[in-house]
């Protein structure tokens, strides 16, 4: 590396004048199609943009109403309760990683068992959710939450268990602790972490082969248990293969749009809207763009937040090792 | 000359890429004036399915047939996302020629200007073929704004291998859906959209709107009562109620429901399902809280006109509309999809599918088409869907709902 630091902007633009040619249709293009659109948004939101502005795009300008109309659920949908959706987001957030991880950490290092009969085929066989398209598994996940012919009900049915669930529209939470927690949300947190599982997998499973076996080895010999093996030596080191990966799955499941809409479609009632299916719901069938666009940019500042807290605390405890 | 090269390949690439982006903007002219001869592509979106869309295909290799300079592409897109992919795509100067929809539909697009008038094309001799409540139905503000196919409501349709008497009041219908249910098989399995329960609605007493077209809901008990009532429905372990066509339809299909409520579009694919002769359409059973009869909505299917498509292309248009509304065309979607026909030159007689559905239509309530009825349908929804959850009283849920249709209704209006 040539070390620019004391040359100014445009000398430094003109000595590398071919690398910029290269990247210029692709700069064009994405100020077009990327660029431009945000801005418009950006400026959709201070106005009372709707249907009849796509034709005649002059709205009026409404300054910070439309962010004070979301913040007060004064928004002309059904169910629309802004702080409801995004407590109930964060939840749906962190119990999914949650699982993605435990399940997924736990059966990699179950595969990575040294001379495991086998290995390839469960391998496989663990990818398969993952391989399978999202909206294709949530449908059929969908199909099989329905209360009177669906294979969930009917499996409870035959353990002799209670089976004529509501998954889907029952608005109460069987757990009285989490009130704002309906069947649906069950519903959506098992088709989620079914298809969210592999992924954690994946990774876990190449961070494990990278760790060196010599130090298991020096911990056998020091009469290291299994446990202690697991939390001073392979957790430790996977976590910097982990962290990203977590950080990727925590925005992922944060707009986790295919399972939500497509498995509860946000009901019973709104109960289980993550801020995405909301976002979506105020242009169709609401059609305020202005309120969406403001909706959109509140939640771009919500992820902003999380992504540099996620940040900054694992750079705290990458620190602490 | 290596570097010409790059610069010459960028080039291309940056042309080749902005003729890509501005490939899907505008809507497309021809370069010239159309003549007779010219090619010209007419697009129509609809949500017809089997039956309906079959005709649909039919229709159009005849025409294209008859007409070699034209090509017709016709788009199914689900009915629940219709009416916004018109929307956005016309509001931002595209989206077909025609379009397929119901009648409701046109306060909303002729208020934010989406569809054009029809009158230059049509004239009273050629309209005098057709069912004159229809034509009404489809004029605003003395404009019509579409041309009408068919005319629909919703009626009891039932498996006539499995119901010999059909219930004359709910509580007959109750008693009988207690006494069918047996494992996967259900008596009766309702659909709790608001379309399909409106009738009971007016039945019990509700009305949509005051002359100036507020909201009255929520005036006397009539949606209370009606609300209990489907709840009552809903809480029955022998009846599914649920807000669920896809269900209902194949249950029906499958003859595992001996009873449902659907319109006239469903019924050429139950017949080709269960058999001709297994399938009969009767009138709702009547109100048995106020002994009224059901009065659902009655509407028609309509053939709408962008309003951004050129002359050409809406003479066009309509030339086509005018071919599938013709006499031998909707003899076709009446005898193939059983479509209730607009034009009244098309041989109906002695159908007992359609004549249960024309006595059904005989109490039914005409569909308001102005923009305010777009307010109704999902505090209407939320209202039925948070009483069946047990999450409101019925006398509640009605209060929000009148309150939300005119939250609706008021920002629709300051937003234009």
């Amino acid at each position: 590396m040539v070390d620019y630091s004391d040359i100014n902007l445009w000398e430094r633009i003109r000595r590398n004048k071919l690398a910029y040619r290269y990247i210029l249709p692709a700069a064009i293009v994405m100020a077009i199609v990327t660029a431009y659109p945000i801005f418009y948004e950006v400026w959709m939101a201070f106005t009372n943009f709707t249907i009849v502005n796509l034709k005649n795009p002059h709205p009026a300008f409404v300054g910070l109403r439309n962010f004070i109309e979301i913040f007060k659920n004064n928004v002309p949908l059904e169910n629309f309760n802004f702080w409801r959706t995004l407590g109930f987001n964060l939840i749906w957030t962190f119990v999914n990683v949650f699982f993605h991880v435990t399940i997924g950490l736990s059966l990699a290092v179950a595969l990575n068992t040294p001379r495991l009969a086998m290995k390839r085929v469960y391998r496989s066989l663990l990818i398969i959710p993952w391989a399978v398209p999202a909206y294709i598994s949530a449908l059929i996940w969908r199909n099989m939450f329905d209360t009177q012919f669906g294979a969930v009900n009917l499996l409870l049915a035959k353990l002799g268990m209670p089976h004529n669930i509501a998954w889907l529209t029952n608005p109460n939470a069987p757990i009285k602790l989490f009130s704002i927690l309906p069947y649906a949300f069950y519903a959506g947190l098992i088709t989620n972490v079914w298809l969210g599982f592999p992924f954690m997998m994946v990774v876990a499973l190449g961070a494990l082969q990278s760790v060196p076996k010599e130090l298991y080895e020096a911990a056998k010999i020091d009469g290291a248990t299994e446990r202690q093996q697991f939390f001073t030596i392979t957790l430790p080191l996977i976590r910097f293969a982990m962290t990203p990966a977590i950080m990727l799955g925590l925005i992922w499941t944060f707009n986790q749009f295919n399972v939500i809409y497509l498995v509860s479609g946000g009901g019973p009632l709104g109960e289980t809207e993550i801020l995405v299916t909301q976002a979506y719901k105020l242009i169709n069938p609401a059609g305020l763009f202005g309120v969406a666009s403001a909706f959109g940019l509140i939640v771009f500042f919500i992820l902003l937040f999380i992504t540099l807290a996620t940040n900054k605390l694992s750079k705290a405890t990458e620190s602490a090792v | 000359m290596r570097k010409r090269l790059i610069l010459v390949v960028s080039l291309l690439l940056v042309a080749a890429m902005f003729s890509f982006v501005f490939a899907g903007c505008g809507t497309s002219k021809p370069a010239q004036k159309p003549e007779e001869a010219k090619p010209i592509t007419i697009t129509i979106w609809h949500s017809w399915s089997g039956s309906e869309l079959d005709v649909l295909n039919d229709a159009i290799s005849k025409y294209t047939g008859d007409h070699s300079n034209v090509t017709i592409n016709q788009l199914q897109v689900p009915f629940d996302q219709l009416k916004n992919k018109f929307q956005t795509a016309a509001a931002g100067g595209e989206g077909p020629d025609i379009l397929v929809g119901p009648a409701d539909w046109i306060g909303d697009f002729t208020k934010a200007n989406l569809i054009a008038p029809i009158d230059p094309y049509v004239d009273s001799n050629f309209l005098s073929n057709y069912v004159k409540g229809a034509v009404d139905q489809v004029t605003l503000n003395g404009k019509m704004m579409a041309m009408p196919e068919s005319t629909e409501c919703v009626a009891m349709i039932y498996n006539k291998n499995l119901i010999k008497d059909v219930p004359k009041t709910t509580d007959d219908m109750i008693k009988l859906a207690d006494s069918m249910h047996n494992g996967d098989s259900y008596g009766l399995v309702y659909n709790t959209g608001f379309y399909f329960t409106a009738g009971y609605f007016f039945a019990n007493g509700m009305q949509l709107f005051d002359e100036n077209n507020n909201p009255l809901v929520n005036q006397g008990d009539g949606a209370v009562k009606t609300l209990g009532f489907l709840k009552k429905l809903a809480d029955d372990p022998n009846i599914i109620a649920a807000n669920d066509y896809g269900k209902a339809d194949s249950m029906f299909k499958e003859g595992k429901a001996a009873m449902i409520i659907n319109g006239p579009w469903a019924v050429g694919d139950y017949v080709k399902a269960l058999g001709d002769g297994n399938v009969g359409v009767a009138p709702m059973p009547t109100s048995s809280i106020t002994g009224k009869p059901f009065a659902p909505f009655v509407n028609t299917k309509d053939f709408m006109i962008n309003s951004n498509s050129d002359d050409a292309h809406k003479k066009e248009a309509m030339d086509f509309v005018k071919f599938l509304t013709s006499k031998d065309m909707e003899q076709e979607f009446f005898k193939k999809a059983k479509h209730i026909p607009s034009n009244t030159e098309v041989d109906t007689s002695s159908d007992p599918i359609i004549n249960g559905f024309i006595s059904q239509m005989k109490m039914g309530v005409s569909m308001p088409i102005v923009s305010e009825m777009g307010a109704v349908w999902d505090p209407m929804q939320t209202a039925i869907d948070s009483v069946l959850a047990g999450k409101a009283t019925p006398q509640d849920a009605v209060n929000a709902a009148q309150d939300s249709i005119g939250k609706k209704i008021q920002s629709a209006k300051g937003s234009s």
